[in-house]
């Protein structure tokens, strides 16, 4: 039972990680980051 | 527990994230509809102030006939907000849809109205985590959606864009009937009215104090938030300098609110909160007086993302700690309210003395000495439940 909750817990942290890992990534495409930096900086 | 956890988080996860990437739509809003820039950012001004404003309201409703209702309300204002963004064709129709309506759904579907729905189902020594989960929700929907919805933008153009967005909040309909509550008293707790419990609360220096503290919060984040593109710029940095920036805030921001919130559970939160407050303005000075590179910015970026709304959690679980859960989402409300005018100053501060200074310092400096303020006013904070007479029962 306790090793079962570990294990969850693990996956959802592999889970997370993955997620914040592939937006990150998202970021730092540089179609994407190109499109954002000039809609940013636009606006200044 | 978990039921709550994972709807409230959803809906903090749709709230914050869709209304973070509004600063996209500014250019091509303004060039189609032919308006100038201060439309747009007047709409958008008061949307913060009429979140802040609403948040109490929503809250007390909230807290008397259960989140769902708001969360219903404040997801059809959301839809009905986002669609008259897209469709209108004046300012005033936009200043409606964007500024009133998004303001008031925000305060029907953000932190005060779900803090309270968790406040009130998860055990007190588990409260800090939890709140913590939700707000790293919350920093996650803003870290997505800024690349979700350029991509909107780019794919579907920016009227579609909003369109589906406007669907998207729809999606917090659902997701309330997993935040059901029956309202009204909480069972087994302190019975009090809403006059007695607001007279309490701004009888309590410690509730002002926190107020104070979440004033500085807002307006620390809302003038880096909307100033530090224009300070890049004015020092020559790159574009994609920005973006990177951008990124790694929201990256770090995911980690600082749930590592705030785990952190509640083992150390006093007024010293949590000392302690954000104090690295903040240490950071901020660090990075105004250093030379200014891409790696300075890039590690500012990192070290504001952990301390970005990491002070969510401890200054809603000091409020539940010290009053309980029965009017938790109107009290939240009202603390949420100073860290929107904060935020309010903090925008317009940093335009109004860069135009009258030529620069930013002054602001800079501004919020350093309102971090170290901060940090100072949370220590005296009394987080223990407040002391209250106990009813005289008739002897049987």
């Amino acid at each position: 039972m306790k090793l079962r909750r570990h294990a969850t817990r693990a996956l959802a942290a592999v889970a997370a990680g993955l997620a914040l890992a592939a937006v990150f990534l998202a970021y730092l495409s540089p179609h994407l980051a190109r499109d954002l930096a000039n809609r940013i900086w636009a606006c200044f | 527990m978990v039921q709550v956890l994972v709807c409230g988080a959803a809906v903090v996860t749709l709230s914050m994230g869709i209304r973070h990437g509004f600063g996209l739509w500014l250019q091509p809003i303004t060039a189609e509809r032919g308006w100038t820039r201060e439309t747009f950012a007047f709409a958008l001004a008061v949307q913060n102030l009429c979140w802040g404003l609403c948040g109490p309201l929503a809250g007390m409703v909230a807290d008397r006939f259960g989140a769902f209702r708001v969360l219903i309300i404040g997801s059809v204002l959301y839809a009905l907000g986002l669609a008259g963004m897209a469709l209108a064709s004046s300012g005033t129709g936009f200043l409606a849809g964007a500024g009133l309506l998004i303001g008031m759904a925000q305060s029907g579907t953000t932190y005060a109205v779900i803090y309270g729905v968790i406040a009130r189902n998860v055990a007190p020594e588990k409260r800090s985590w939890a709140m913590g989960v939700a707000a790293a929700a919350g920093s996650f929907g803003q870290f997505l959606m800024v690349p979700v919805e350029n991509g909107l933008i780019a794919s579907f153009g920016w009227q579609d864009a909003l369109l589906i967005l406007a669907c998207s909040a729809l999606a917090i309909v659902p997701l309330a009937f997993g935040l059901r509550e029956s309202g009204g008293p909480v069972a087994g707790g302190h019975q009090q009215s809403i006059a007695s419990a607001l007279k309490e609360a701004f009888g309590y220096k410690s509730f002002l104090l926190l107020m104070a503290g979440y004033f500085v919060c807002g307006f620390q984040l809302a003038f880096i938030g909307v100033h530090m593109p224009s300070y890049l710029k004015d020092h020559g940095l790159e574009p994609g300098a920005a973006t990177t920036a951008l990124a790694l805030i929201g990256l770090f921001n995911v980690f600082g609110t749930y590592g705030a919130g785990m952190l509640g559970q083992k150390l006093a939160k007024k010293h949590i909160l000392a302690l954000i407050y104090l690295l903040r303005a240490l950071s901020i000075a660090l990075f105004i007086t250093l030379p200014l590179t891409p790696a300075t910015l890039y590690v500012f970026a990192a070290v504001m993302g952990l301390l970005w709304l990491s002070t969510v959690p401890p200054t809603n679980a000091i409020v539940a700690q010290i009053f309980g859960v029965q009017y938790m989402s109107m009290l939240g409300g009202f603390v949420f309210m100073s860290h929107q005018v904060g935020s309010f100053m903090g925008v317009w501060l940093g335009g109004r003395l860069y135009d009258s200074t030529g620069s930013y310092s002054v602001v800079w400096w501004l919020a350093v000495a309102l971090g170290v303020f901060a940090a100072v006013v949370n220590l005296p904070v009394r987080e223990n439940a407040i002391a209250r007479p106990v009813p005289q029962t008739a002897a049987a």
